[in-house]
Formats: C-alpha cells, structure tokens, sequence
C-alpha cells in the first residue's frame, strides 16, 4: 500500500507529488479488498493520502481479492458511463456473504468508520450493498475532506480531461495573440477566445452534473500571457463538484386544529 | 456609452480549427443576448380584463456584415464551412469600446457574399445565452 501511495503521489496547490504533477495528472485510485469485521484501522492512519480505497466485505468467506473485483465492476461502469453517480446502493454482484456482517451492520459504526478514511457495506436482501465508497483522506481539519469521496475525484478527473481536450484543440502548439492584435492567419489563441472556450466548457459541465453554479466558474475564469515566459499561457478558474444526497434529512411538524368561542 | 464598429469575430470550432472575420467598418450590428421574451399582443387578455402573458424562448444571436477577401482569406468558403458542421463553435465578438461577448452556436440563414462590397451579411446564433466576458 504504501509503494502505490508513494508512486500516486498526493494533490497540492504548489506542490503535487507523483502522478499529481501537472504535467502528468493521471493519478489513479486502488481498489483494495478486505473481509475483516471493521478494516478502518488499517486505513485510519493514511489520513493524507487519496490512493487506497478499500472493497469491505465484512466476515466473508470469499477472498479479500473478490470483494476488490465487485467494487472495481461497480465502480468503473458508474465512472465510465454515469461519472455523476456514485456507487452508493449499489450490490456487489459476486461476493459470498454471511448471515451477519459484524459492526458494519450498524449505522452509527459505519459512520464512524467511513470517517476513518475505510469504505462500508450493509447487508441487504442477502447481498453486500455498498454504503460509502472512499479513500483513506481524511486529512486532519479539513471539514469535509474534498478527496474522502472518489466519486469527487472521478469529478475532477472528468474536468481535468474534458479542459485537456479543449486544449488539445484551442491552445496547444497554437500562437498566442493579444486580445486587440488584427490577425489573419489560422491557430492563433487570444486570451479572449479561450476565456470564451472555457465559459462555455462551465455549462456543459453543469450540463452533465459534474459541478454546479455555472455562473460561480465562469466569473473565476482569468487568462493571460506569463509574465516572465513568452511561450505560456496562464489559466485559472475555480469550480463547485455537485453535491450527492448520500443523507436525506426532514423535520416535519404535526399539530391539532383547535375551534375558538365567539 | 460608446459605441461604434465590432472589431472582429473569433471563432473555436473542435473540427475546423480556430480563426477570425473582420466586421465591416460603419455598420449597424445586433445583438440579441437570448433567452424569454414576452408576447406583445394587445389581445392578450381575458374576458376579465385579466393580463394573459405568453413567454416564449429565442437562441442568442449576432448580426453584421463582415469584409470578404475573396483572393486570399474567402471567408465566404469558411462560413459555408461553419454552417454546414453538425457541431457548433465558440464566438466572441469584440466592440469597439471594449467589450468582449461569447456564445457558443453557428452562422445561421442564407450567405449571399456581395461581390460588388465585398462584404458578407453574417448572422451568428445558438442556445444558452449571449454572454459579456469583458
């Protein structure tokens, strides 16, 4: 475990490690299987790395490997097909399960454990049926942990490789132009046009539920030419992943109706 | 308030690449930034006397005629281009006092180049909406 969170590295805004280095940025998540009662203790102390995400089958009599395989069925069909998803709810279609899974089965449990950085599973119509798919990030005060779900790194990864696209096309290999030069000629980018290119990208990205507040990333955008490399083209924005309802919570109020004298 | 020329218009389409039109100088230019519009329709009441709103969408759109080089650049060649891909391009158009507008869409209606000005009558227009960006 700790030779692939060492080879993923670990995101940062200055300094990214790994496979989190900008000019790499194809971290991946390993999907670890385990069928012991509660296996957040293993995961309780790799609180500021995103690699390790456990497959729980808690008291199975299959193989640790087996219950990896049933997440990893589960997990890359939603990331493939329905990136806006997340596995919660979803059963492990292949995994031998006893008649009771231990600490797992109860809710306060898991919720202690998924705040230990391990994922859970419940029991349910005789079939392991996941609760919280997660990493083991659950860095120390950082409420909530933005890499805890890998539903929310499947987001950033599917924003990272649609805005790689457009680059692909708008940018690189491309002559960067001033906003106000005439030009005549074909591959020019002006800071102006790829401002535009990203606006755009900021609805079609709400569009597919990835993020939302549409308008909160397209006033975030700022580009422009280095200021010390002639050859490089500045980009920044900011955006919000779209929320999941993993907790559905209502208060309603009951009451009599009274009559009044008169 | 200025106002005055569009400067140019700079498309991005994902297949036929990046480039640019140079609106005519002097020229009325439109912009319609899309979205709802309400009927204007004096009968549109009730019997009541009641008001009867009746609000219906339009796409964005950008119009003005834009210089054609038909030696060199033949920007009418580019247009028939644009209008004919199934996928749409990301346009921003430049104003004199410097403002910057974008939308994402494609030349629309008829493209008769006027060879006697040089100029082609280029109407832009797509879904979402007309978006000042500086």
């Amino acid at each position: 475990m700790t030779a692939l969170e060492q080879f993923n590295g670990r995101p940062d805004a200055t300094n990214p490690t790994g496979r989190f280095v900008g000019i790499v940025m194809k971290p991946f998540v390993a999907i670890t299987g385990s069928v012991s009662d509660d296996p957040s203790s293993i995961t309780d102390t790799r609180l500021d790395d995103l690699t390790i995400a456990i497959a729980p089958a808690p008291l199975s009599a299959g193989m640790p490997m087996e219950a990896a395989a049933n997440m990893t069925v589960l997990y890359s069909l939603v990331s493939q097909n329905t990136p806006h998803l997340d596995v919660a709810g979803k059963s492990y279609p292949d995994m031998p399960t006893p008649t009771s899974i231990g600490s797992m089965s109860d809710y306060a449990t898991r919720n202690t454990i998924v705040k230990k950085g391990c994922s859970t599973v419940d029991l349910v119509g005789g079939s392991y049926v996941v609760q919280d798919f997660v990493t083991t990030y659950h860095k120390l005060g950082e409420t909530p942990p933005q890499f805890r779900y890998c539903r929310n790194i499947m987001i950033d990864l599917n924003v990272r490789y649609g805005y790689y696209l457009l680059e692909q096309i708008n940018v690189v290999d491309h002559v960067i132009a001033s906003d106000s030069d005439t030009v005549t000629v074909g591959n020019v980018i002006k800071p102006k046009q790829w401002k535009a290119v990203l606006n755009n990208y900021a609805t079609d990205l709400a569009q597919r539920a990835l993020t939302v507040d549409v308008a909160f990333m397209q006033n975030s955008i700022q580009v422009g030419l280095s200021t010390n490399n002639p050859d490089r083209l500045e980009t920044y924005f900011k955006y919000k992943r779209s929320g999941f309802a993993r907790i559905s919570s209502t208060t309603a109020e009951a009451g009599f109706n009274f009559g009044t004298l008169v | 308030m200025v106002g005055g020329d569009i400067i140019e218009v700079t498309y991005n389409h994902p297949t036929l690449g990046s480039g640019v039109f140079y609106p005519k100088s002097a020229e009325d230019s439109t912009f319609d930034p899309g979205g709802f519009r309400g009927s204007d329709d004096a009968n549109m009441v009730d019997g009541g006397g009641r008001n009867i709103r009746q609000l219906n969408q339009v796409r964005w759109s950008f119009e003005s005629p834009i210089a054609w080089d038909m030696n060199v650049t033949n920007e009418l060649a580019t247009v028939a281009a644009l209008s004919k891909s199934a996928e749409e391009a990301t346009w921003t158009f430049t104003s004199i006092n410097g403002t910057v507008w974008q939308g994402k869409g494609a030349p629309v209606g008829d493209i008769p180049g006027n060879g006697n000005q040089s100029t082609i009558p280029l109407k832009i227009s797509g879904g979402g909406e007309l978006k000042k960006i500086i």
